[in-house]
């Protein structure tokens, strides 16, 4: 449809479930050069692979249907509905999205970490949060970049204006993981910023110290203001018991003083106590209307799109 | 059964095993550190820790490397696959010719001490030969076999002993499903049997010693009676050359010597030259010999003067001292029956001196030192040196076809080996066997990689 062709961008709608086999593995996405490429590449396949339903314009969403008066512009004229009823309806849109959009990543020491053969933690988090930014920005959002970790800062104001990409990518390459904290912080600073509603991409492994309850609270309160809040969390399938490690003595990254020995290819429990922490924290997001979507390492960063524009269509 | 020649360096290896074994105790890499940011949901597990400080490190690399050692301490001790005491196999080539007759029952109660147990079960096959040769294997053997041998009595043929050792493959096959055999001939060992190349076909035949059995005692020998002696002359230097004059004079000669440096005399019935020919010397010695005189040389030189050198390859061996067996009867028998006649063969029957007419003359050919080590202090040191200096007069001896095999022709039967060789032997020794080779390839694969292994450790630190 002629309105689709708009030099903005796109927006759609995804039908099909699980197109993940058609996408890069993560550990080979590095090889296609900056965050810039891979963000379009990624992208690029992940419209490739949608089964659009409806194409829209622009910024513009489809609002409804009414009668047609004289002087509306003809191109809006849904001819279907006249071959069917003999009678002229125009098709209605949402004005141009005004959302205003935050990402924040995680940078902190957590962060740090990738298992053989892996991409690591912060990279897929960087190359989520660049698909992400691209995404959105060419659904005519604003987008912009906030991290913790070392402390909280918001790096890139939310811009929907062109170039902007290329910016929001240069401040992402340029954050290194270190440090512990500031994530409570961070968030608060970006509500107080999306004063008028907007939307929340919070990319983490949310392994905080208080087991990501400010975390919870936080996002909890933004979604209850009307935010559009999602939570990406990243983790790899070594640290969550998924792969075998082999026995040795072990250390928190954020605090490497201490180790203790182990063997956690042999411990069963920790698998389980893994897996119930990150239960009850999707729980607890979901209960407070907030978007979680599990994502570890070895998945396709396809998958994290799809997790905002599930999200994407439940407010919608 | 694996046998090793130099075991020493077998022991060397396995001790050596100990090194890298040593080296990589003392060592050893700590235990793996490694970051985890799901660390607060790990459990202690010490034993593991325990386990892992008494780890040595690299295992791989410690198989590697202690495997390295021992195979190759393996290689180098030479090993090869020798007979086991269990699956040893009797063959008894028994002959049964005209001259047998009179020790006919004795070598049928040998060849059943040999091949039977006690209980009747045969141990081996059965060669019966005279002119030809029959097999009969092992599951033929029995006493009343012996028993209906004893009641035919022997035959009335000649006797060949080439048919015998030609018979030998197929004795083995026959003797049963063993890895070894003993092989014995029980003969009276008359030079009837011998023919021209039995020598090389007896060591071609089995590789092993021969046990000979004479079931009747030889009648004695009469030991050649040498003509009148002569003049003889021995050119060596100085300090060389006085066992040989000794010995010519103790059996009757008349000995001068000279140096290297002054011309040969003429007219001399006998000459000496343990240290080679001169090129100034060849014109008198042909002179010499073709006035009937004899020559004494060592092998290498003897090409000089025109005659076959067939045997020269075999001569060049230098004989261990008292170890050279005199052949005093018939030595055109134990040659390949054209060249030179043999006068004296090493203990496993090669070669030790050869005598060939050159002209008139002869020329003896020595594959070995005439005063070299303890030979001079053979009690027989002066017998062998008179039959050299007669070599050529020797061999026109005639040779009565009863005669029993002088001590050369026995030890050419015998061989010097092992008694029970391997039906399928690897090698001879002095040869590095097919087995040592394959631990050598596997020495140099483990080496390849070991090499690639530590490269790989050292990358991944």
């Amino acid at each position: 449809m002629a309105e689709a062709a708009s030099a903005a961008g796109y927006y759609f709608v995804i039908e099909h479930s699980d197109s993940s086999l058609q996408f890069l593995p993560p550990q080979l996405l590095e090889r296609l050069g900056g965050l810039e490429v891979i963000a379009r590449t990624v992208v690029r396949g992940f419209v490739a692979g949608a089964h659009p339903s409806r194409l829209r314009g622009a910024g513009e969403d489809f609002s409804r249907h009414r009668a047609y008066q004289q002087g509306d512009d003809l191109r809006h004229l849904d001819w279907k509905i006249y071959g069917r009823t003999d009678r002229l309806f125009v098709r209605e849109f949402r004005q141009a999205s005004d959302l205003k959009a935050f990402i924040v990543l995680d940078a902190s020491g957590s962060m740090d970490y990738a298992g053989d053969g892996e991409v690591g933690k912060f990279r897929y988090a960087q190359y989520c949060a660049a698909a992400l930014a691209h995404l959105m920005l060419g659904s005519g959002d604003a987008v912009g970049l906030a991290a913790f970790g070392a402390g909280a800062e918001l790096l890139v104001p939310p811009r929907a204006r062109p170039g902007h990409l290329h910016h929001l990518l240069l401040e992402l390459e340029r954050l290194r993981p270190s440090g512990s904290g500031g994530a409570e912080d961070a968030l608060e600073r970006v509500g107080e910023a999306l004063r008028f509603g907007g939307r929340v991409v919070l990319i983490s492994d949310l392994l905080e110290v208080d087991d990501g309850d400010s975390i919870v609270a936080t996002l909890g309160r933004l979604r209850a203001r009307g935010d559009e809040v999602m939570v990406l969390r990243v983790a790899s399938s070594y640290e969550l018991g998924e792969a075998p490690l082999a026995p040795g003595l072990f250390y928190d990254p954020e605090e490497p003083a201490g180790h203790v020995p182990a063997a956690p290819a042999a411990d069963d429990g920790f698998r389980r106590r893994v897996a119930d922490y990150y239960a009850g924290l999707a729980r607890r997001h979901r209960e407070r209307g907030v978007e979680y979507v599990p994502l570890t390492t070895r998945q396709p960063v396809e998958t994290a799109l799809a997790g905002w524009l599930r999200a994407r269509e439940s407010r919608a | 059964m694996i046998e090793f020649l130099r075991p020493g360096f077998l022991v060397a290896g396995a001790a050596s095993a100990a090194i890298p074994l040593l080296l990589h105790l003392l060592v050893r890499r700590p235990p793996r550190r490694a970051a985890l940011p799901t660390f607060r949901f790990l459990r202690t597990d010490r034993r593991s820790t325990l386990r892992l400080r008494r780890r040595p490190s690299d295992l791989l690399l410690l198989a590697l490397r202690m495997a390295l050692l021992v195979l190759l301490g393996a290689a180098l001790a030479q090993p090869r696959l020798v007979a086991g005491r269990a699956g040893v196999a009797e063959i008894v080539l028994l002959d049964r010719s005209a001259p047998a007759a009179a020790g006919w029952n004795a070598a049928l109660d040998h060849g059943r001490d040999l091949l039977l147990d006690g209980d009747g079960t045969p141990r081996g096959a059965l060669v019966l030969f005279d002119t030809a040769a029959v097999v009969l294997p092992a599951a033929r053997v029995s006493a009343a076999l012996f028993d209906s041998l004893a009641a035919e009595g022997s035959g009335e043929a000649g006797v060949d002993y080439a048919a015998a050792l030609r018979a030998l493959p197929a004795a083995r096959r026959a003797a049963g499903d063993v890895d070894s055999a003993r092989i014995t001939l029980v003969s009276p060992l008359r030079w009837a049997g011998w023919g021209p190349g039995l020598a090389p076909l007896r060591r071609a035949a089995w590789p092993g010693r021969l046990e000979l059995f004479e079931p009747s005692p030889p009648p004695p020998r009469e030991l050649p009676a040498f003509p009148e002696h002569g003049t003889a002359h021995v050119r060596a230097e100085e300090q060389r050359g006085r066992f040989v004059m000794a010995a010519l004079g103790a059996v009757g000669w008349e000995v001068d010597r000279s140096s290297p440096g002054l011309p040969l005399p003429q007219d001399r019935g006998l000459y000496v030259l343990p240290d080679g020919v001169r090129a100034a010397d060849v014109a008198t010695l042909r002179t010499a010999l073709g006035d009937g005189a004899t020559a004494i040389l060592p092998a290498a030189e003897v090409g000089r003067f025109g005659v076959a050198n067939g045997f020269h390859g075999a001569a060049e061996r230098i004989a261990p001292a008292g170890s050279l067996v005199l052949v005093d009867h018939g030595p055109a028998r134990l040659s390949s029956g054209t060249g030179p006649s043999v006068i004296a063969v090493h203990p496993d029957g090669a070669t030790a001196a050869t005598a060939e007419r050159s002209g008139d003359g002869c020329v003896v050919a020595l594959g070995f030192a005439l005063e070299g080590g303890s030979l001079p202090l053979w009690d027989r040191y002066p017998r062998l040196v008179e039959r050299l200096a007669r070599g050529c007069e020797a061999g026109e001896r005639p040779t009565p076809s009863g005669t029993p095999l002088d001590d050369g022709a026995r030890a050419v039967l015998a061989g010097a080996a092992a008694g029970t060789v391997p039906i399928f032997p690897e090698s001879d020794e002095g040869e590095t066997s097919p087995l040592g080779r394959w631990l050598m390839l596997a020495v140099l694969a483990l080496a390849g990689f070991e090499t690639a292994a530590a490269y790989g450790r050292r990358r991944t630190g």
